[in-house]
């Protein structure tokens, strides 16, 4: 079910089959003012099994809906978004998804907020508690089982999400700015933590966010959005050496030349972005 | 204070650390002792002076009594055995007309919720009569009910539901979607997203809406009492107003208060029980 390692070149040239794609896919609301808002539009592209794709765009062009869709959160508009062949409503697959806000449970213990997703599926109580177990573990939360939310660090409680998410080996893992609130160097350490786990498990990830440099460490591929209504600018490979560490990745040769090329992208996409906000940004 | 918290144990910090932490326990305990003894003196002066304001007959004690009466008719009251009965059934109204009124207003309050056309139709009818002043309703349900304790439950179970219906419609409407979203994706339908996220969530609402009920449930019990009764506190209250036992008004008063604070504590320990995930500031 997971495909195998190897370079980015390797698996491209593999033909892993699609997890999910966007045809001509775009989202429009209409808004308490009642203007209709076009927050995606024409997107068209495809992840692979297996692949590690970042979006970057300037704030509130309408990344999260890209996500919101493949979640089944929401519906697109037009065009056709496919999951595993099927609309995403109706697509049995297993989705994990780290929210930008906080999504752990407050009123459960740490380890049965990790157990959640297990129990959803029936998983018997002893084999849940083990995989819960050895997800703590690899998270660093062990010592935190059984502590509520509360009284865990932002960081920590990213970790919790995380491992929530990871539980019940989702095979599309959507993730929405999920570092975004936390101070650089928790920043750092979290996503070396994503990139070991997914080095281990391979899962598809699409990871959005408005850190270039986080997209280049972690991405195999980067997908530039414009300003809203959000189209697709350009799309990067990004072929550094893997396995790779997070804070490591910067100093490989070409971390520069993707950081410059993807920054003069999405500069005039901010300023324009900023107007269309209202310059509050 | 958070014995569960397994940040570091005590025993692997350094002794420097030992040594401020009991600093600074002992200097709470200190405290704590110091704020006990304050609110003694303070009650005891006024009980001292409300004894010697009558003894040294600047108010007559037919307006204010005394408290060393009250203590002996208090001690009257309970050595006889003549308020257990009144005492019961005052109790059982507020209880019983506390626990309709709760699951009554919990369960409205949660259909309306999930419903906007249920709540659209129901809302501007609740509000209005919810401004009305609820005990106004007391002598119907006297009409209705009869004068025994059925009208005091259901006065007490009307005024209870309300607060509860409110707190019940509010917290389910406070729901973090992102909770509701992220355990949706996480495989659960509908029902099983309100049973894991809105439930609980909810529960602490209902708390608050119970912590203010349990003196509502006391306040219509006794005044469905004064209206029309044979039997409770109140009633016992009404025939010391016939005969103007200001002494045994106090003394009924004290037991009311005794009651409410001791069913106040109850539904205080269990929020702290069912809530133990709240952060301590926010309890």
């Amino acid at each position: 079910m997971i495909a195998p390692a190897g370079s980015v070149a390797e698996r491209n040239a593999s033909a892993a089959p699609a997890v999910f794609e966007f045809i001509h896919a775009g989202k429009s609301f209409i808004t308490n003012e009642g203007k209709v808002l076009t927050a995606l539009q024409d997107a068209t592209f495809s992840v692979r099994q297996g692949e590690f794709v970042a979006i970057v765009g300037p704030s509130g062009c309408g990344k999260t809906t890209t996500l919101n869709i493949l979640a089944g959160l929401t519906d697109a508009t037009s065009g056709e978004v496919l999951l595993n062949g099927a609309s995403p409503g109706a697509s049995k697959l297993d989705i994990g998804y780290v929210f930008q806000q906080d999504s752990v449970l407050p009123w459960r213990r740490v380890i049965d907020n990790v157990e959640l997703g297990l129990s959803l599926r029936k998983v018997p109580r002893a084999e849940r508690r083990r995989k819960a177990e050895a997800l703590l573990r690899m998270t660093g939360l062990d010592a935190f089982a059984t502590a509520f939310p509360s009284e865990l660090s932002g960081g920590m409680r990213k970790r919790v999400a995380l491992a929530m998410t990871l539980a019940y080996d989702p095979v599309l893992l959507l993730m929405d700015e999920p570092f975004g609130a936390l101070d650089a160097q928790t920043r750092v350490v979290l996503q070396d933590e994503l990139l070991r786990i997914w080095n281990m498990q391979k899962q598809t990830v699409l990871f959005v966010t408005h850190d270039i440099a986080e997209a280049i460490a972690l991405a195999d591929r980067v997908i530039v959005m414009t300003a809203r209504p959000a189209r697709i600018k350009k799309v990067y490979e990004i072929a550094l050496r893997r396995p790779r560490g997070a804070a490591e990745a910067r100093y490989e040769p070409g971390f520069d030349d993707y950081y410059k090329s993807i920054w003069e992208d999405l500069r005039p996409e901010i300023d324009a972005q900023r107007q269309i906000s209202g310059g509050n940004a | 204070m958070n014995a569960q918290t397994p940040v570091t144990p005590a025993t692997q910090l350094p002794e420097t650390e030992h040594a401020l932490l009991r600093a600074d326990r002992e200097r709470q305990q200190k405290q704590a002792r110091q704020r006990t003894i304050d609110r003694i003196v303070v009650t005891v002066s006024l009980i001292a002076l409300w004894e010697g304001v009558v003894a040294a007959g600047w108010i007559h004690q037919f307006f204010i009594s005394r408290p060393s009466l009250i203590a002996a008719d208090l001690w009257k009251l309970f050595s006889t055995g003549y308020i257990f009965r009144h005492l019961a059934i005052t109790v059982w109204e507020a209880l019983a007309g506390l626990v309709i009124g709760a699951v009554l207003g919990v369960a409205t309050g949660f259909v309306a919720a999930l419903s906007r056309r249920v709540a659209d139709a129901i809302i501007p009818l609740i509000v209005a009569f919810n401004s009305m002043p609820r005990v106004a309703i007391a002598p119907l349900f006297i009409i209705w009910l009869g004068f025994g304790p059925m009208s005091k439950i259901g006065l007490v179970a009307l005024v209870v539901y309300f607060a509860v219906f409110f707190n019940t419609f509010s917290g389910m409407r406070s729901v973090d979607p992102v909770l509701t979203n992220s355990v949706r994706v996480m495989g659960a339908n509908r029902f099983q997203a309100l049973w894991i996220v809105s439930l609980p969530h909810t529960m602490a609402w209902v708390f608050a809406a119970m912590n203010t009920s349990i003196s509502l449930a006391l306040i219509g019990a006794v005044v469905g009492e004064f209206i029309g009764s044979t039997a409770g506190i109140g009633w016992i209250m009404v025939q010391a107003t016939g005969t103007l036992e200001t002494t045994r008004l106090f003394s009924t008063m004290i037991v009311l208060a005794v009651v409410g604070a001791a069913l106040y504590g109850v539904i205080n320990w269990a929020e702290h029980r069912v809530l133990r995930w709240r952060p301590r500031s926010q309890g």
